[in-house]
């Protein structure tokens, strides 16, 4: 099974590549809010709906344990304490503007100002920043493997870089300071999203429901990213009208000027085969691909967010490819395949990275008295916990334990286990090796 | 309602692969872990009843060579994210 949820990630990664090539066309008939404001709102109405729909049928036609509409609110004001302590809704809203709208305008300005193939540099940026910021904050070790990849992403932006700068010389325009600028926002943005979206966190009822209702995961999923879309949409018209308020003109002004009198004939645009698509194989499709995985993940090895990170190359890969094939962007043909070729290397280093630092424990635990109520779901909610058996005979608890690496692990058992009074003794058993038999 | 059991086992000197395709051909174990530690191996095991966890227990899993002390421990609840 774990097989087939990584091929999801693969084919979310590949329909997210037709990003660029879909709204390329575009561009030159209508505004780039126009296309963005069609995407989310569409698709994130659809996703709302799809989840309202799981909700409903899970409560009408399974014996699953209920989704109550008292359950989503809690959910909607449960504080993250990952995220500033902020209500979720405020966490989603955050995500929605600042991680997709804004990644998206200037995504699309880059690409408009510049070509798909500059823009690609932008994501490869993202990749470093985050290691930088993960670094920064103890949360993951640089190791030979992790220094290679980022060298290799470093050397892949350089020779795309030049690649870039060549062809828009060719055509006479040249990649100006405010492309570039646009450039290092989305790489800002989307370094922020693959932040912000790993921090979610459960709260205690949740993850009770999740145990007695497995389905729970998938509309949960759906309903965080259809808010995220649908507030970071209305906080886009407050941009928008704060932009058009300032009193220096941007090229986000006269988008936005064009945007509003698109305005009145949106369904119009929405009618256009390129928009349909955007919205239905670029948006739907992929995110319910990668939520059904998330909520169906049971690794024996890496972590659905691990394959995630190592298949996210397959995005700007897809879209370079397409961009040189379908648009006919400038490339020379040896160089694409250098290109493509240090990217799967990239893909197969990081994996490797991932692989080679991945910790696996068993945990013994022994609870004082009247702590069994409590604790177990306690402990599901740290980081690196993912299963929590409660067992009869010498021990308490069995848990089972998954980190990035050993300094992972050794917070969470110095700085989260021992730390608990409830907690009496810790046995740890490393897993050398897991053999899954039966399904 | 299923029964969910592990047994984690310690094992005599160099037996592990063998005890390994010993336990592969039971078909109610779904997951075998091997451990660095006070055991070798952690057996995951899923049984209808208790009685027949009894009988894979002593007909089978007590039986392979190389098993030298086991501890067998039936989880009640189960919790997963």
């Amino acid at each position: 099974m774990a097989n087939k949820l990584i091929f999801h990630i693969l084919l979310a990664n590949i329909l997210w590549s037709f990003v660029p090539i879909l709204a390329y066309p575009l561009f030159n008939e209508v505004s780039i809010l126009s296309i963005i404001f069609l995407r989310f709102f569409i698709s994130g109405i659809v996703l709302l709906i799809i989840a309202l729909i799981l909700i409903v049928y899970n409560n009408r036609f399974t014996k699953n344990e209920k989704i109550s509409l008292k359950l989503i609110l809690h959910f909607l004001k449960h504080k993250n304490k990952r995220f500033f302590r902020a209500r979720n809704i405020s966490y989603f809203t955050a995500i929605g503007f600042f991680g997709i709208i804004l990644q998206l305008i200037f995504f699309f300005l880059t690409i408009k100002l510049t070509s798909i193939t500059f823009t690609i540099i932008g994501f490869l940026l993202s990749i470093v920043i985050i290691a930088i910021y993960e670094k920064s904050t103890f949360s993951e070790k640089f190791d030979v493997f992790k220094v290679i990849y980022i060298i290799i992403l470093v050397f892949t932006s350089i020779l795309i870089l030049e690649v870039a700068i060549t062809g828009s010389l060719i055509i006479g325009s040249p990649i100006s300071l405010n492309a570039t600028i646009y450039m290092i926002l989305f790489s800002v943005s989307i370094s922020f999203l693959y932040i912000a979206i790993n921090k979610d966190t459960l709260s205690k009822i949740e993850a009770e429901l999740i145990n007695k209702n497995k389905l729970y995961k998938v509309p949960r999923s759906l309903l965080k990213i259809s808010i995220s879309f649908l507030t970071g949409i209305f906080l886009m018209f407050i941009f928008l009208t704060i932009i058009l308020i300032l009193p220096f003109e941007t090229d986000i002004t006269q988008e936005a000027l064009l945007f509003f009198s698109e305005l009145q004939n949106i369904s119009s645009i929405l009618l256009r085969w390129e928009i349909q698509l955007l919205v239905i194989f670029s948006t739907i499709i992929p995110y319910i691909l990668v939520y059904f995985a998330n909520a169906n993940w049971r690794s024996t090895s890496l972590t659905y967010s691990q394959w995630n990170s190592i298949l996210n190359l397959i995005d700007p890969m897809g879209s370079l490819i397409l961009a040189v094939l379908l648009v006919n962007e400038y490339f020379p043909i040896e160089i694409l395949i250098i290109t493509i070729f240090l990217l799967v290397i990239a893909i197969i280093i990081r994996h490797a990275h991932e692989t080679k630092n991945l910790v696996q424990a068993i945990l013994l635990i022994n609870l004082e008295k009247g702590a069994m109520e409590n604790i177990p779901v306690k402990l599901l909610k740290y980081n690196g916990i993912f299963q929590v058996n409660s067992i009869t005979g010498t021990h308490d608890l069995i848990l089972n334990v998954k980190t990035n690496n050993i300094r992972e692990f050794y917070y969470l058992i110095n700085n989260r286990l021992r730390t608990l009074s409830e907690i009496i003794n810790i046995k740890i058993l490393f897993i050398n090796k897991i053999i899954e038999l039966q399904p | 309602m299923p029964l969910k059991a592990i047994i984690l086992c310690k094992l005599g000197i160099s037996v592990i692969e063998k005890v390994i395709e010993e336990l592969k051909k039971i078909p109610q174990i779904k997951q075998i872990m091997s451990l660095t530690g006070e055991y070798d191996i952690l057996i995951e095991i899923i049984t209808e009843t208790s009685e027949e966890l009894y009988e894979i227990f002593a007909k089978k899993i007590d039986l392979i060579e190389g098993i030298k002390m086991s501890n067998t421990h039936v989880v009640m609840k189960s919790w997963e994210k």
